[in-house]
């Protein structure tokens, strides 16, 4: 039963697949409405160079825009939770943040940050680093009240309490904010290079995708939706993978 | 060691959770307080530990009693451990609070987890514990600084009948030992019977002592067996039957 709801998203999958090659080469759908998988294979392998380059430079942003959030994400949400006046100060801005679309950001992001790879990644990261923020904020103010008595009750100092019990409590928090960040990172990272290959930057598989659309390639851009398809599922998968690992050797599993 | 005088406590909603408390608590006795829920035993608890602050009346601590960092042991229902700490480094806490280093607590930790039967356990985390191993972690973890009071708010509420008595057996075993003083909550007549040498039982809303039962059981291993545990079972129903309002 397990390893049948296991093989399932596969099996649905490939059946889908098949459907699809049939109905193409069935109603003859011309390859630049609709190209039938085999088609889009054939147009990732004759270009298959260029495509996993460009991949390359989309991970790339996306992974620095990751451990950007991480990091940025981490940062606010420890001073929310040690200053009032931080949390306050902070936590309407962060708001704003979230709610701007980056698409209406990032042209100005791209004129302000001079190189170009750098850009990308701050817009990425602007998108990517809420659920981080708010997940630990969240992690960080739901420590065990009993356990804080606790705390108190043995006179332990504010940084005490901070390092041995609000963060490690926090930590489970972190992680599951970090989950939803590499897919958002990934969503900014391309959003983020479809604005600044109007500007002649293209090196991501956004570049790909445009340049596809206009020469109406459309085989070779299916490939790069694939490309980025596997790729945010990738991602999400081995930062799900990261998170259990780490949960199980820090003992809090279950 | 310590007196209240008319302790009173009112929250900020309104609620009246204690009225005036008055009492003493001496050096080495083992007081149960037993009540039904939501008479204020838990505020009681935390106003004797400091946690909270009665609104009227007065705790006078004897010359040299009053409580510092690590004086009070305080076990709670759950035992409210670190999850991703060993059983070791749980009852480490608050040593490490006070700034001991663990190489030089390592003896001391030993021998507290030996005490509550948990000799081979030092390197089990939370997780891997049952119910009953996991209380007593608490409680090791609550004795290791030597506290001069021990409270305890229901701490073996939660677990099955025969954890419980091997607990409630192995507590009063270390109580005989150490003499620590103890303040105990519950709200199950044999366990107070059992465990106290002195009882008050609580009325609610506003939470009151209504009445105060001395106990004088022998202090003999088979106790749960023998008649005088009985009588005084059935001494503490008659008085709560007495004190306490139809509900
Ligand atoms: N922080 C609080 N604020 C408001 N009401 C409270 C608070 N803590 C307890 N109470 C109320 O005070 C009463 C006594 O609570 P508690 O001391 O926890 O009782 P017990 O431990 O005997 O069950 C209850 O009615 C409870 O709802
Ligand atoms: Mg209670």
């Amino acid at each position: 039963m397990l390893t049948m709801e296991r093989t399932a998203p596969v099996a649905f999958g490939v059946l889908a697949l098949i459907i699809w090659q049939g109905a193409v080469s069935l109603m003859q759908v011309p390859a630049y409405v609709l190209p039938s998988p085999i088609a889009i294979l054939a147009a990732f392998w004759s270009d298959h160079d260029s495509l996993l380059l460009s991949l390359l430079s989309t991970l790339a942003v996306t992974a620095a825009a990751l451990i950007a959030a991480a990091s940025l994400g981490m940062v606010l949400a420890l001073a929310m939770a040690v200053s009032r006046l931080a949390r306050a100060a902070i936590q309407p801005w962060a708001v704003v943040l979230q709610v701007t679309p980056v698409v209406a950001i990032a042209p100005l992001i791209i004129i302000w940050v001079d190189q170009q790879f750098a850009a990308l990644v701050v817009c990425a990261t602007i998108v990517a680093f809420f659920p981080v923020l708010s997940n630990t904020a969240a992690g960080l103010a739901a420590t065990p009240p009993e356990l804080a008595d606790l705390f108190r009750l043995n006179g332990a100092t504010r940084c005490q309490t901070l390092f041995l019990l609000r963060l490690p409590a926090a930590l489970p928090y972190f992680l599951a904010g970090l989950r939803i960040a590499g897919t958002l990172a990934l969503v900014g990272a391309v959003v983020a290079e479809f604005v600044a290959s109007s500007g002649g930057f293209a090196a991501g598989l956004a570049g790909r995708i445009l340049e596809a659309g206009y020469r109406l390639e459309i085989p070779r851009m299916f490939a790069a939706l694939t490309l980025l398809a596997i790729a945010g599922i990738v991602i999400y998968a081995a930062l799900g993978s990261f998170e259990r690992v780490i949960l199980r050797r820090f003992g809090a599993g279950s | 060691m310590l007196r209240l005088t008319s302790v009173g406590r009112r929250f900020e909603n309104g609620v009246v959770a204690l009225a005036g408390i008055t009492t003493q608590i001496d050096r080495g006795e083992f007081v149960v307080l037993l009540g039904p829920s939501g008479c204020g035993k838990s505020t009681m608890l935390r106003i004797l530990s400091g946690l909270d602050a009665p609104d009227s009346g007065a705790l006078t601590w004897d010359d040299g009693a009053r409580p510092g960092p690590g004086d009070i042991g305080f076990v709670f229902q759950d035992a409210t451990l670190l999850p991703w700490a060993s059983a070791e480094q749980n009852v480490f806490l608050p040593l490490r609070l006070a700034g001991k280093r663990f190489d030089a607590s390592r003896a001391v930790i030993r021998d507290t987890l030996a005490q509550l039967g948990l000799a081979g356990f030092e390197h089990a985390k939370p997780a891997a514990l049952s119910g009953g191993m996991r209380m007593r972690v608490a409680i090791a973890r609550a004795l290791v600084s030597c506290p001069k009071l021990l409270l305890m708010d229901e701490p073996f509420a939660a677990l099955d009948e025969f954890t419980r008595h091997r607990l409630q057996d192995d507590l009063h075993a270390l109580w005989r030992e150490a003499r620590t003083t103890v303040v105990f909550v519950t709200h199950s007549i044999y366990e107070a019977a059992y465990l106290a040498s002195r009882i008050l039982v609580m009325t609610p809303r506003p939470g009151r002592i209504a009445a105060e039962i001395s106990c004088a059981l022998a202090e003999a291993a088979d106790r749960r067996t023998d008649p005088a545990y009985a009588d005084l079972v059935a001494e503490v129903t008659e008085t709560l039957h007495a004190v306490m309002p139809a509900c």
